[in-house]
């Protein structure tokens, strides 16, 4: 009985991303919840999980076109545009 | 000043014109196509939209021309209920999935081999290696983080995933997608897309606490 409530760290973790996408069967919730309440790692990692999703919304390229292609793309643009 | 005159003129007959016809006409009148400034107005904003979605800044780049050409195309199609930059973007998305699509070959073969391959943070009894557990980070986690720093490094981070991790995970964080459509556009199980997410949290969760925590 204990033994089948008991679930492994590395589906403890894989648990976490199904439960915050609410893909998670009540049973395996309440495994996830009791892996949680006995062990720091997975509870860490759940954690820092959900900071790195809130703060991956912040990320940005900062890559810019350089100006000759720029110019070249503007060249294909008005290429084609007068060709029709 | 003159250039100052004629923005107060223009801003005149916006005035009337929305007194006089309605808002309907002004919408109408605002969402016309600008081909020859797209590059000027646009480039850089889809560009950057592309290079995080896209590896390979050179396909990023040919994307963005593709976005172009085929609104062209497609200019008698465009009705102006949108503004011309969702015109532009949506085209730019569906473009990027096409290129998704295109390489699914590829991606499905990394597919295998990922949920073939042991999972390197976990030990054979799958609990946390000594060398992978998670520490504790010197951060309040519920409050937003003010460093740039922490972005910066995640976007490093992001840049270090495999491609299909990276792909997988923008489209469900960044692109807010459901599961269920990332699975169908990429033509992966559910419970692929699963390893698939799991690796990329670990691999990020990793690399954040060995380069911003740690360094």
């Amino acid at each position: 009985m204990i033994d089948k409530m008991m679930i492994t760290c590395s589906d403890a973790t894989m648990y976490v991303s199904k439960r915050e996408e609410g893909k998670l069967s009540f049973q395996d919730r309440f495994k996830l919840f009791l892996h949680l309440a006995i062990c720091k790692f997975c509870r860490l990692f759940a954690i820092q999980n959900k900071m790195i999703i809130k703060e991956i919304k912040h990320i940005h390229s900062e890559a810019t076109l350089t100006d000759l292609e720029k110019e070249q793309i503007q060249a294909k643009i008005l290429e084609n545009n007068s060709s029709k | 000043m003159h250039i100052f005159g004629l923005d107060y003129v223009v801003g005149l007959d916006n005035f009337f014109s929305e007194r006089i016809l309605g808002t309907e006409f002004l919408e109408t009148t605002k969402n016309r196509l600008n081909p020859s400034s797209w590059v000027k107005t646009y480039g850089d904003t889809l560009y950057r939209f592309s290079c995080l979605r896209i590896n390979d800044k050179e396909i990023a780049r040919d994307l963005v021309q593709e976005t172009f050409l085929a609104a062209l195309r497609n200019s008698k199609t465009y009705k102006g209920e949108i503004s011309e930059k969702n015109w532009l973007f949506t085209i730019l998305k569906n473009k990027i999935i096409d290129h998704y699509r295109k390489k699914s070959s590829v991606l499905i073969s990394e597919v295998e081999e990922l949920c073939a391959s042991t999972n390197q943070f976990f030990d054979e009894n799958e609990h946390w290696k000594q060398e992978s557990v998670p520490k504790e980070w010197s951060v309040n986690y519920s409050s937003p983080v003010e460093n740039k720093e922490f972005i910066e490094i995640l976007n490093k981070c992001m840049d270090r995933l495999s491609e299909l991790l990276k792909i997988v995970f923008t489209m469900k964080y960044l692109d807010e997608k459901e599961s269920d459509e990332i699975c169908k556009e990429l033509a992966i199980t559910t419970s692929n897309y699963w390893v698939i997410i799991h690796r990329a949290k670990l691999n990020l969760r990793a690399c954040l606490e060995k380069n911003w925590i740690n360094k």
